[in-house]
């Protein structure tokens, strides 16, 4: 374990024994972290300080069921990825509950006032538009600078599927951004049109 | 794209891969076309990745969700509640600042207007039960729970993180004298009056009127979030221009979006006067004994 993670260890106990000033340095030791992964996979800024309240909330009431066996960290980042997923999943009901009273889904004019108002930069359109699994992963180690074991540990899946995720996510961010290259396929089908 | 080529595109992206063995995959990478391409397609989007701005939440809202964890964790509160001045001050700094208020108003202003008609001496006398100032109801409005503005979403108390408030019951403008001559304690919600009891006489010296009837605000609320910080620099300000005493607040009133303050002037339930002032602005809107 790192000296983090130890320190982190030290501070549950305290926690739990009630001393308040270990909740505030654990505070000060991983809110940005967790705020910053919420913001990333849930895009506003609302929901994500909704989701990271609700983690914390999970992670201490729940504190005393912590095993030392991993990084409190590693847990507390699971708890937020997947409080995270909730709130998707809340979100998509919600969107499903309300387009038929609010939108012609077959009206183009809906995606057209969409774009319009649209004016966040590109790369966090295409990362919105990832899968939250794909997204989970490209958050945690590339924006938020965790090796690929540690996003293993954290997302519990094996480090195989991490390295997949990641690559066609970045992929996908990358056709999303009009950066990727004609494929061969592509350029057989743009010759066989002109 | 099988795993081996896979292993080598994230070795080289995520430093997984140093000296030459890293050399080794690049010169293997730049032999085949199609592996160069999906290592520029992985490079690209990282680019565009470490290009987004950080993020970070603010200090209102850590301190906002704070303060709501300490809230439904009920851990103790020694988080400071924010509030709308420019500036975070933690409660004791509150309390002090009230305290400091309530000293000019009972010992400064009357020591200075010794000799004139009114003789603190007067109020004091019909006050043996006087504990309840200002002081206590500023200490009760940060710290009580049940007339602190509620924090439960994180995002609303960010919204909310920069005031320090508590409840006073809701009156209209034209029940201030009916208000006081049935001396409610102070600072009990219970003792809100209802729209049945308007009607009264006004204050005499009510210089802004109430142009619509407060009974559909009653309707919709019986109290009013009032804001400590303004009251106590209201008591200050006008600390020379209201009779001397306790100065309690004892109900509000909410008219066009303007909030008068109404005072109980005496000690405890022993109300001398009543004083109000439009919060806002300071202004003594009415005085009456």
């Amino acid at each position: 374990m790192t000296d983090r993670a130890d320190l982190d260890i030290a501070l549950i106990d305290r926690y739990l024994s009630g001393d308040i000033d270990a909740f505030n340095e654990l505070m000060d030791a991983h809110e940005d972290r967790v705020f910053a992964i919420c913001l990333r996979i849930l895009r506003t800024r609302e929901a994500a300080l909704d989701a990271t309240q609700d983690t914390f909330l999970t992670v201490f009431r729940k504190a005393d069921r912590y095993k030392a066996t991993a990084a409190f960290s590693t847990w507390l980042y699971r708890v937020t990825v997947n409080t995270c997923y909730d709130y998707l999943r809340k979100e998509k009901r919600k969107r499903a509950d309300r387009l038929p009273e609010t939108h012609d889904i077959a009206d183009p004019r809906s995606q057209d006032e969409f774009e319009a108002v649209d004016v966040r930069p590109q790369i966090e359109v295409a990362l919105d538009a990832l899968s939250p699994e794909f997204k989970a992963a490209v958050v945690l180690v590339d924006l938020e600078g965790m090796s690929i074991e540690q996003a293993s540990d954290t997302l519990e899946v094996p480090i195989g599927t991490i390295k997949s995720r990641l690559f066609r996510a970045r992929k996908q961010l990358s056709q999303s951004l009009g950066n990727l290259r004609p494929s061969n396929e592509h350029r057989i089908e743009d010759t066989g049109e002109s | 794209m099988n795993d081996a080529d896979l292993d080598i595109i994230l070795g080289i992206t995520n430093g997984r891969l140093t000296g030459q063995q890293k050399q080794d995959a690049l010169d293997l990478i730049a032999a085949d076309p199609e592996l160069s391409e999906e290592l520029a397609i992985q490079v690209s989007a990282m680019d565009e990745l470490g290009a987004l701005e950080p993020a970070h939440m603010t200090s209102s809202e850590k301190l906002a969700l704070r303060n709501s964890l300490v809230e439904q964790l009920h851990l103790e509160p020694v988080v400071p509640v924010a509030r709308t001045s420019k500036q975070s001050r933690p409660w004791w700094q509150l309390a002090l600042a009230s305290a400091a208020a309530l000293l000019v108003a009972i010992v400064v202003v009357p020591s200075m207007l010794s000799g004139s008609d009114n003789s603190s001496s007067d109020v004091v006398a019909i006050a043996p039960e006087a504990t309840k100032t200002v002081e206590t109801d500023v200490s009760r409005g940060d710290t009580d729970a049940d007339t602190k503005t509620e924090t439960t979403s994180a995002a609303a108390a960010a919204e909310t993180a920069t005031t320090s408030t508590f409840a006073l019951p809701q009156i209209t403008e034209d029940s201030v004298q009916e208000f006081f001559a049935t001396a409610p304690a102070p600072i009990d919600t219970e003792s809100t009056i209802s729209a049945d009891d308007q009607g009264a006489a006004g204050a005499e010296d009510v210089t802004d009127e109430t142009t619509e009837p407060s009974a559909s605000s009653l309707a919709e609320s019986n109290e009013i979030p009032v804001d400590l910080v303004q009251i106590e620099e209201c008591l200050t300000e006008r600390a020379l221009d209201i009779p001397d005493g306790e100065h309690t607040p004892m109900a509000a009133t909410l008219d066009n979006g303007v909030t008068t303050i109404h005072f109980g002037v005496g000690s405890g339930s022993d109300i001398a006067y009543s004083v109000s002032i439009e919060l806002e602005t300071c202004t003594i809107t009415s005085t009456a004994p």
